[in-house]
């Protein structure tokens, strides 16, 4: 087990040094100059000669060697420092210390969300197959699933934010501010970022729970005189985890992407803003930045739910 | 002797995408007190569904009990409401199954001493530590070395017929009357199901309980039961003492059956009769008798007359659903 585990956190630092180094690439071969576009911000812009663009491009260390350049970073981000940032003229690592909280929170709660009410959803319809129930998790759910998350937005900003006034379409407010506020303003992004992962994951409970009650020993159990519900929950809901988790761990994925989108529309001052902001002024070391947290994040809840499987199902052991 | 339960005329019928499958179709049954009896017959010819239906586990959809009663202490249970308290009560408590297929019918993430606690605490209202107890008990009873290391062992750290022994283990777990073992030892090998099928008799004579055993195989039942009820697409078309059975067949079928049979005193080369033809597609039964198509002995009187009743013989106890003597 601890060396299954060694093993993989090895893995897991190969795949970010290999998306980090990716990013760097991908960011550097995109047309444009950020030196020009971040002196095309002054207003004195008409009047930048060569020589000081030539100066501010030594200044960020751009005229370096890629190789170096990236030495530079990396080492910089093994230490915890992420870079400067043009665009925000601040330390990138001081701004994801303020935007992640934000992410973070939004991920988790819709994360969570997703599994309280998806889990219970397909075990329901699963239990109750072919009832109006199970017909109504199964639409609802291939609804949420087919629904693109900007065209879910727009709908609920066009009626709760517009049409009935009900809820801010706009900002971030700290609930430790203004707790009634900063509910508010979450509501409409969480329910954004649930509706794919929450459907999916009832759809994949479901499924689950419908293979797993043909089995032979869920007949067994029922010989034994059991509840339904110590059936379907003891017997039956355990042997369905695996998959759930499994596509929980790519749910974790989408909700991430999804911020991107969501935090863009309702101006939530997140990691997916800052990455879109970051992007479109070319500025290097934000990109890299937060696709780096991404990239950890994203493989250690990996790592963390394959070593789950171990404890989910004794079958499986880990060499 | 007297009757422990007695099934009458049950019928459970599914309806597939293909139409109504009549997989019992009015079977009549006893069990004895302290008996052990064998219900015989080819995949599909619906005794697993007659035995899983007197406990009414059989699932709804597709399946249906249409008609019938089985009497067991005093009242009809399959007028207990399905997954009530009281049917819960029997179910596993008083009546127990070993299915076949060790290898599947044991929760794969569960510990084997949990499987088998958990019926435990349930029927005979027992602690933890109780029921742990007598779980140890029955795996040392079925021949489970150290025991009580293995109970928290997982399904898959047993062999297939340790996995049977425990099935055994758990089907005795709560004193039950009547023990169905569907099939018990059909994944196994030969050695493995002669000691499996002797550890049931002396299990089930031990506790006093009744024993019914579903299967295919003849030599299974030949050597353990007591009375043996034949049946052919949805119906017994023979029953009676394993004697009559085995000495004088009466109905085509069940001689077609033996026929079948390996015998170790016949001259070596002589070659095995198998019955002719596929047993009777259940989706479109015809009204005359459902083994006519494969019978040898048919009559023209065979194809005038419906399906034939089951009539006694002379000595009073066998039974054949045939018009014809042999």
């Amino acid at each position: 087990m601890k060396t299954y585990i060694l093993r993989r956190l090895i893995q897991s630092a190969v795949v970010v040094i290999l998306v980090t180094i990716g990013v760097f690439l991908i960011m550097r071969m995109l047309p444009g100059d950020p030196v020009l576009l971040y002196v095309g911000m002054d207003d004195v812009n008409a009047a930048t000669t060569p020589e000081e663009i030539a100066a501010l491009r030594a200044e960020f260390g751009l005229d370096e060697p890629l190789l170096k350049q990236y030495l530079d970073w990396i080492k910089g981000a093994v230490e915890g420092d992420l870079g400067y940032s043009f665009l925000l003229e601040t330390d990138v690592a001081d701004e994801i210390k303020n935007a992640m909280p934000k992410t973070l929170l939004l991920g988790f709660v819709a994360f969570s969300i997703s599994l309280l009410i998806g889990i219970p959803f397909g075990i329901i319809a699963a239990v109750r197959r072919g009832t109006w129930i199970d017909s109504l998790v199964t639409v609802l759910a291939n609804i949420g699933i087919t629904a693109p998350i900007f065209w879910v937005g727009i709908m609920l900003i066009h009626v709760f934010g517009v049409k009935l006034g009900w809820l801010p379409t706009q900002g971030y407010t700290s609930v430790f501010d203004d707790s009634l506020l900063g509910i508010k303003k979450l509501i409409m992004p969480i329910i954004c970022l649930t509706v794919f992962p929450l459907s999916g994951i009832a759809r994949q409970t479901r499924s689950a729970m419908l293979e797993v009650t043909k089995q032979d020993y869920i007949r067994t159990a029922w010989s034994k005189g059991l509840t339904e519900f110590a059936i379907n929950m003891r017997h039956a809901f355990r042997n369905s985890v695996i998959p759930v988790i499994t596509l929980a761990g790519l749910q974790i994925r989408a909700i991430f992407g999804g911020q991107v989108l969501i935090e863009t529309v309702f101006n939530i001052p997140g990691m997916g803003r800052l990455a879109v902001e970051g992007l479109q002024n070319q500025d290097y070391a934000i990109v890299q930045g937060v696709i780096l947290l991404i990239a950890l994040l994203v493989t250690l809840t990996n790592l963390l739910i394959d070593i789950s499987y171990g404890f989910i199902d004794p079958r499986i052991r880990y060499s | 002797m007297s009757v422990l339960m007695e099934v009458k005329n049950l019928k459970t019928y599914f309806n597939t995408e293909a139409g109504l499958v009549k997989a019992v179709d009015g079977v009549s049954y006893h069990i004895n007190e302290n008996e052990t009896i064998g219900i015989v017959g080819e995949s599909g010819c619906g005794k697993s569904v007659t035995q899983l239906s007197t406990i009414q586990l059989i699932a709804t959809p597709p399946g249906r009990i249409v008609e019938g009663g089985v009497f067991f202490e005093g009242r009809d249970i399959l007028k207990l409401e399905k997954n009530g308290q009281e049917m819960r009560s029997i179910r596993g408590g008083k009546i127990s199954v070993i299915f076949q297929e060790p290898m599947t019918s044991l929760n794969p993430v569960m510990t084997i001493g949990r499987q088998l606690t958990e019926a435990i605490e349930l029927h005979l209202k027992m602690t933890k530590e109780d029921a742990k107890k007598r779980a140890i008990e029955l795996l040392d009873l079925v021949g489970i070395p150290s025991a009580k290391q293995r109970l928290s062992d997982f399904p898959h750290q047993f062999s297939g017929g340790m996995r049977q022994r425990v099935m055994i283990a758990l089907g005795l777990s709560c004193n039950p009357r009547i023990i169905i073992a569907d099939e018990p030892t059909t994944a196994l090998d030969v050695t493995t199901q002669a000691q499996l099928l002797k550890l049931m008799q002396d299990v089930v004579r031990e506790f006093k309980a009744s024993l019914v055993i579903v299967t295919h195989n003849l030599g299974v039942v030949a050597r353990y039961v007591e009375r043996i009820y034949v049946m052919y697409a949805g119906r017994i078309i023979e029953s009676g003492s394993c004697k009559d059975i085995f000495a004088h067949p009466r109905h085509p079928y069940t001689m077609g059956l033996l026929r079948a049979v390996p015998r170790l005193n016949e001259p070596k080369g002589k070659k095995l009769v198998p019955i002719v033809g596929l047993p009777p597609n259940l989706l479109n039964m015809p009204d005359t008798c459902a083994f006519l198509p494969r019978c040898p002995y048919a009559v023209e009187k065979c194809r005038q007359i419906p399906w034939p009743e089951l009539r006694t013989l002379e000595n009073g106890v066998h039974q054949t659903a045939c018009h014809l003597d042999f």
